[in-house]
């Protein structure tokens, strides 16, 4: 099957041309138009289990294959972390670019072209899986969510296209084709945020749901543009954008790389688009309002895959992060604040979807904090644990949203368990899980990245501590939306009370299925600490999986074997850093990269003292987070009514966002309008006027000298004569 | 040059004169079209009287401008049909010779 992993984004375009054209043209009903798009999701489920199964097997078959067939298939080399690579076609053969010499070779100029190129690794794989299989179960979801609704083959095309270009975004063997999934995820996020476009979203500000999408999509494109100035960055250093061969080219030359101000700055700009859509801080303000989309496209693509683009994104970059510690430096920082930031918005929210989706922006930060530290395999959990409990949060609001006649205000919500069990209960697990509870999934995840945050050496205390607190405070504003939503007296108006049921089979299924993942997925990456506590060695599977893809390779001149750390010469693999960094134990953070400048992965090995220190910690803050949320929202009348009064600033603070959107407004976008608004009078004073005024003097000429064409013959032949007795004279004169 | 055709050159202009005068102020299209004649033929004769006094051809003078006086009654003569034809036209539409009154072109 590897052969044909280009089948895999194919699959889900197929969906959308049918699904979208049929639709159209009004052949295909509503039934159809849903076992279509489902069917297009599955397959590609399948042919990516099917390829994967097939990598996990071994790559001997393909190195035949890659040796008889050079241009079209690639077999990493031995020693390499596997991957497999095809090129179904050639895109943009360019020819010469000329590389400036940065990378200190001189300038010279090089072959350049981009092609259509497919990767597989362990690393892709598992985003592969993500995807499909959280977008299938999302696609049956919606079956239920949108029953009824009017052009249906709208959403589901465009759900089906989404599935495409993200699957094109984590397949792509070159920057250039994962660009191409990028921007294509998000015009489907504009797409399907825009879902409802005659609605007003937001009744305080009169957004409308086309208003968010553009909100959504603009954002996006000021990110992109950093993200575009780093990919023409590296073309101009490296000359190729090929992740294998760009992952090499900075591997090979460890010593010069490392620190490099122009690592850094082409670091800081794939960066600068991650923020946009990862939806970090300062780009973060569009996901909020992204909840305009129907549910299911909220869960699928504004808290499950299509935002955890930019953390995969610096994964599959790690070769250039490890390079470039001011980089992660930034990355770690913006992601610390943001996870602070958002939890505390989500904290004063009244909408569930806003709670969740500020709780989005709040995990994305912890991923980007795990990938600023250098815990790319951590970040990387967290983002498969996220996209079961938060896929399985949005779409257990979705099932009350349907339920409650589709306020998304908790105020009306209140004492739903009675009506809503399953809803409830896999809310309720996926809230443990993301609030922390061992052993459940985002116990695992949250705490390993707290865990290396603190550890490791391009990690400290102080993101450790704000790590810390936002996982408080994610905890509190958790249960405040299950206690608001499902405990306590009902506050629904009588006719939606009437009606209230559970909903159908194939959501609260699809719930279920998400909810057992939220809680067992996390088995797959027991962090080491707690595993060594439990007394079972490192069993951290999708560390011994993910890591070699991840590791930091660079070969290192000089004294790399006294430093020990994750250099190209060390087998990857089963290696736990504990090794590496116990030739370190006691070292410093200020000798952790020596004079000179040396790459080192690990971390500082804690005692089991302190191991078991934080995982009573972790305990703790649960625990600090659900005990708030309860004595405020928990009882018969809860208390933070009572409390409103003399925190009316602080709360307003937060509700309103720490006023960002105004902060933007005034700094951003009045002035855009202000510098739009002068420009377009110059072009319509000066540009036009000048136009203008050629037009009125042709006109002017025109109404003066059409006094002479009186119309009667003796007056031309009276012009006429004076006109040759004036060329007589001259002649003469 | 043979003596001298200064009064025939005086005549030629005094006709041309008397030609561009009627062509101008009066109304009628025949009377316009005869004074456009006038101007011809004077025209002709300063050609006929500048080609007889020229030196050359032993005191005949020269040819030249006599054959472009043929050239010339031929071109009035079409030109006259032409414009009689237009007159009739005219007449036929509006029962009147008036050239004032054929002033559709104008703006």
């Amino acid at each position: 099957m590897l052969t044909y992993l280009w089948l895999i984004p194919l699959a889900p375009l197929a969906g959308f041309l049918l699904v979208g054209g049929l639709g159209m043209a009004g052949r295909l009903r509503e039934p159809w138009v849903q076992r279509l798009a489902v069917a297009a999701s599955a397959a590609s489920f399948v042919l990516a289990v099917a390829a994967i199964v097939d990598f996990a097997g071994g790559l001997d078959d393909e190195r035949a294959l890659a040796a008889a067939q050079p241009d079209r298939y690639e077999v990493s080399a031995a020693g390499e972390p596997a991957r497999f690579e095809i090129t179904p076609l050639r895109w943009m053969p360019i020819g010469d670019v000329t590389l400036r010499g940065w990378d200190g070779q001189g300038v010279r100029r090089a072959a350049f072209g981009v092609n259509w190129t497919f990767a597989l690794d362990t690393l892709t794989a598992v985003m592969l899986l993500v995807v499909t299989g959280i977008g299938t179960l999302i696609h049956i979801y919606s079956i239920g969510y949108m029953a009824g609704e009017q052009g249906q083959h709208r959403f589901f095309a465009y759900l089906n296209l989404f599935m495409a270009m993200m699957l094109t975004l984590v397949l792509a063997g070159n920057l250039a084709v994962l660009f191409v999934g990028w921007e294509g995820v998000g015009l489907c996020s504009y797409l399907l945020i825009g879902y409802y476009y005659r609605q007003v979203f937001d009744k305080e500000s009169g957004l409308t749901c086309a208003d968010a999408g553009r909100k959504a999509f603009i954002t996006n494109r000021i990110g992109d543009f950093g993200f575009l100035l780093g990919m023409l960055l590296l073309l101009l250093s490296f000359g190729t954008w090929d992740f294998s061969e760009l992952a090499a080219a900075i591997n090979g030359s460890s010593a010069y790389w490392y620190g490099s101000v122009l690592l850094t700055g082409i670091g800081v700009l794939l960066f600068f688009g991650a923020t946009g859509k990862s939806a970090q801080v300062p780009l973060y303000v569009w996901l909020p309002d992204a909840m305009a989309g129907p549910t299911p496209v909220s869960a699928l693509i504004h808290a499950a895959t299509m935002v955890t683009a930019g953390v995969y994104m610096l994964a599959r970059m790690s070769a250039l992060y490890w390079h470039s510690p001011g980089a992660m430096f930034v990355v770690a920082v913006v992601g610390c604040l943001t996870a602070v930031l958002a939890a505390t918005m989500g904290m004063a929210q009244y909408d569930i979807k806003k709670v969740l989706a500020y709780s989005t922006v709040s995990q994305l930060g912890y991923m980007m904090l795990g990938a600023g530290v250098g815990a790319f395999v951590a970040a990387i959990f967290h983002l498969v644990t996220h996209a079961f409990f938060k896929a399985c949060l949005f779409l257990g609001s979705g099932s009350v949203i349907a339920r409650c006649g589709h306020t998304n205000d908790m105020r009306l919500y209140g004492g739903l368990k009675r009506w809503m069990p399953t809803t409830y209960w896999t809310f309720l697990v996926s809230t443990l899980a993301i609030a922390g509870l061992f052993p459940l999934s985002g116990f695992m995840s949250k705490d390993e990245i707290l865990a290396r945050t603190l550890f490791s050496f391009r990690g400290s205390a102080v993101l450790w501590l704000f790590g810390t607190l936002a996982a408080v405070m994610t905890s509190f504003y958790m249960f405040r939306a299950v206690y608001m939503t499902f405990h306590g007296e009902n506050r629904s108006p009588d006719h939606v009370r009437e009606h209230l049921r559970e909903s159908p089979p194939v959501m609260t299924g699809v719930l279920v299925v998400l909810a057992i993942g939220a809680a067992g997925v996390g088995l797959l990456g027991v962090p080491e600490g707690v595993s060594r506590l439990v007394g079972l060695g490192n069993v951290n599977w999708f560390e011994h999986v993910l890591h070699p893809v991840v590791a930091a390779r660079g070969v290192v001149a000089g004294s790399a074997e006294a430093h020990g750390g994750e250099h190209g010469a060390a087998p990857a693999g089963e290696a736990g850093h504990g090794e590496h960094a116990a030739a370190q134990a006691g070292a410093s953070h200020g000798e952790a990269a020596p004079p000179g400048g040396y790459l080192v992965e690990g971390m500082h090995h804690p005692s089991v003292a302190a191991e078991a220190g934080l995982f009573v910690l972790a305990f703790v803050v649960f625990l600090t987070g659900f005990l708030l949320a309860r004595w405020a929202y928990g009882g018969p009348e809860p208390r933070a009514e009572a409390l409103a009064p003399r925190l009316a600033y602080l709360r307003r603070l937060l509700h309103r966002k720490w006023f960002v959107d105004e902060l933007y407004d005034r700094l951003v976008i009045r002035p855009y309008y202000a510098v739009a608004d002068f420009f377009a009078a110059v072009d319509q004073r000066i540009v036009d006027g000048a136009v203008n005024l050629s037009a009125a003097t042709a006109e002017l000429s025109g109404q003066v000298l059409k006094l002479f064409g009186t119309g009667i013959v003796r007056h031309y032949a009276l012009w006429f004569m004076a006109g040759a007795v004036l060329i007589a004279w001259m002649m003469m004169r | 040059m043979v003596g001298d055709p200064g009064p025939y050159l005086l005549l030629a202009a005094v006709l041309f004169v008397i030609g561009a005068f009627g062509v101008i102020s009066r109304r009628g299209a025949i009377t316009i079209l005869m004074s456009i004649e006038l101007m011809l033929n004077s025209a002709n004769l300063a050609l006929i009287a500048v080609s007889r006094f020229l030196p050359g051809d032993g005191g005949a003078g020269v040819p030249d401008g006599q054959v472009i006086g043929f050239l010339v009654l031929a071109i009035a003569a079409a030109e006259v049909a032409v414009g009689l034809a237009i007159v009739i036209a005219m007449f036929r539409l509006r029962e009147s010779v008036d050239v004032d009154l054929a002033r559709l072109l104008r703006w």
